[in-house]
């Protein structure tokens, strides 16, 4: 199981927002961390297929990122989408499983299971518009994991989640990083420290840092700040 | 295609959850519902004198009609007719229909008056004044009158000679039946249709945009059936619903009318109804061929719509340039001097819900055989139809999610 990001640049105008990025991904939680426009949803929608790199190639175990069979072993959460307000949880999450072709019984049966792992068991039948921002995002990881996929992207996964829901949202994805490649962004450094094996920061496009993150190597958050936040924080 | 039925199941259900689609359904509906109804409301007025009810002139004009019924208009009928006719005085300042004797002689014969009159081409007072009433006359003054107007059009010789053989094939004389109920719907039919196009416009502008706009398009686009059997799946929605509201809108004209005027009249000739009209049709069929090929438009615009709302990922921009289309339609004419823009633009989907387009004298000729307008332009939409999804496909799945 390999996610191979080869030399992936991808540029607009007068403005490069992945420079020449190569990356190779085995199983495990890889927490992608950066600023604000420093490339990590760009790099993220192309790893999905939703964004033609300029440059490099993706690929996983040797199916190019433009094929239908890489689509199948993904599992995406975008980092701000929308729903359909008038289906229910449940609608959703059937709906999706259709989406990643999922055979109708186990769509079912993996639907069910879902919900009662994201704790909207209760509310499968109400419709989305009625759902808070916190049962929205679970509802978005839920979908994430429908069809059984080796590769996750999760883009502020934890974003509108309670401290509670967080906590879980970490085992489940640590979890989910034994049996799949794992690939988070978010903000909260802490996060990223508890839960990933490999840490990778973004910075104007680059990739400045890869490696695993260990207690010995002092706080996250220091050396996060130290090199992304330049001289004034360092 | 994988999975095909459980996303067209839930794409109908998407598209039928918006509160607009139900409200502009309801609406067209009702529009309708009140344009049948309205002639019926008020009173009837020549030169501001007030006649009768619209509902009684109505009833009146009903029981002249069902006593001419199965009557041919041969010399014997024009002869009664014309007799009637001359028997209204001529008083200055007084249209002719304002006066007793026309209420009393000339009225019961009114429908064959009218008849002979456009059938020929004659003007009205040429016809009380001077005409002598023969048959032969009025078929000749028709062919001559006809010949005339293909010449205007800029009819070949070829396309004169096809519309001559389909004018002998209509049974002669002709036979008069009622056939109020076929009238109004024939001239209901541009109403129809355009109600139905603004609602195909309005109801399917959103259905690829509105993926962009809720930002979905991103779980969408990225899931393994999302970039083929997803398009397919919209599109077939889309269709259904074109066609699905189209017979649903042809229901709500056809059975208040013929709960109103009755079903008589179906196998009465075309040109009771549309006398320009050289297609050897009954009302009956006239209606069946208008209708469907209006359920044909319908689906070729529902098309057209739904690329273009990929197009332009906007609900707004898809609803603003589809009504542009339909009110440039309505305005523009285009000068019957100039063939072949003449004839695309009558042919294009906005202006083919007139039925004088359906039925209309341009044709087009393969391999030598002439096709007419309601033949030839159902396979063209369904064609550029096919042809525009077929280009809508690949727009949909090269989409950038990018810049949000």
């Amino acid at each position: 199981m390999e996610l191979v990001i080869d030399r992936v640049s991808k540029q607009y105008k007068n403005h490069i927002a992945v420079d020449g990025i190569s990356l190779k991904l085995q199983r495990g939680v890889y927490g992608l961390l950066g600023e604000n426009g420093a490339g990590k949803t760009t790099l993220m929608r192309m790893i999905c297929g939703i964004l033609k790199p300029t440059e490099g190639t993706i690929s996983f175990d040797g199916m190019d990122v433009g094929r239908e069979e890489y689509r199948a072993v993904l599992g995406y959460l975008p980092q701000d989408f929308g729903y359909y307000p008038e289906f229910s949880g449940r609608d959703f999450l059937l709906y999706m499983a259709a989406l990643k072709g999922v055979a109708k019984p186990r769509a079912k049966r993996k639907t069910e299971e879902l919900l009662e792992l994201v704790s909207l068991q209760n509310a499968a039948g109400k419709k989305i518009k009625t759902y808070s921002g916190g049962m929205k995002q679970r509802l978005g990881i839920a979908q994430t994991l429908l069809g059984q996929p080796k590769l996750l992207v999760l883009d502020e996964p934890t974003a509108g989640l309670d401290p509670k829901e967080r906590v879980r949202f970490r085992n489940l994805t640590e979890d989910l990083g034994k049996e799949c490649i794992v690939l988070l962004s978010t903000h909260i450094v802490s996060d990223i420290e508890q839960i990933a094996d490999t840490v990778l920061i973004m910075k104007d496009g680059r990739l400045i840092y890869q490696d695993k993150w260990d207690e010995g190597k002092g706080s996250l958050e220091d050396f996060y700040l130290r090199h992304i936040g330049g001289e004034d924080q360092s | 295609m994988k999975h095909f039925g459980v996303l067209y199941r839930y794409e109908c259900k998407k598209l039928l959850s918006k509160k607009i689609v139900w409200i502009s359904f309801s609406l067209s509906i009702l529009m309708i519902l009140i344009s049948l109804f309205a002639p019926f409301l008020g009173d009837y007025y020549i030169d501001g004198k007030f006649i009768d009810t619209n509902y009684n002139m109505y009833q009146q004009e009903k029981a002249y009609a069902r006593a001419l019924s199965g009557r041919e208009i041969s010399q014997e009928l024009l002869e009664e007719t014309i007799a009637a006719y001359r028997k209204i005085p001529e008083i200055p300042g007084t249209h002719y229909t304002a006066t007793e004797e026309y209420g009393k002689y000339a009225r019961p014969y009114s429908e064959i008056f009218n008849f002979i009159r456009n059938l020929s081409g004659m003007q009205t007072s040429e016809m009380i004044t001077s005409w002598q009433p023969d048959e032969d006359d009025m078929y000749a003054r028709r062919q001559t009158w006809l010949t005339s107007r293909w010449e205007d059009l800029g009819l070949s010789k070829g396309e004169m000679e096809f519309w001559r053989e389909r004018e002998e094939q209509i049974k002669k004389p002709y036979v008069y039946e009622a056939h109020e109920a076929y009238h109004n719907i024939i001239s209901g039919y541009q109403t129809v249709g355009l109600f139905q196009l603004m609602l195909i416009a309005i109801c399917l502008s959103g259905i690829f945009s509105d993926e962009h706009i809720r930002k979905t398009d991103q779980i969408v686009l990225s899931s393994p059936l999302g970039k083929t059997s997803l398009y397919w799946a919209k599109i077939t929605v889309g269709i259904s619903f074109a066609a699905i509201s189209t017979i649903l809108l042809f229901a709500f004209v056809f059975f208040p009318v013929i709960c109103l005027y009755g079903t008589e009249g179906f196998q009465a000739a075309f040109q009771l109804i549309y006398t320009n009209s050289s297609d050897p049709v009954t009302c009956g069929q006239a209606v069946m061929i208008a209708y469907g090929n209006m359920l044909v438009t319908a689906v070729a615009v529902s098309v057209f719509v739904m690329v273009l709302s990929e197009l332009l990922q906007s609900n707004i921009g898809t609803l603003a340039a589809s009504a542009g289309l339909l009110l440039l339609a309505m305005i523009v004419s285009m000068p019957e001097q100039y063939r072949v823009p003449a004839q695309i633009w009558s042919w294009l989907p906005w202006s083919f819900l007139a039925p004088w387009n359906v039925f209309g004298k341009y044709t087009v000729s393969v391999f030598g055989h002439y096709f007419t307008p309601w033949q030839a332009v159902p396979v063209i939409y369904l064609a550029s139809g096919a042809m525009l999804a077929a280009i809508g496909k690949p727009i949909y799945q090269r989409f950038q999610v990018s810049g949000r």
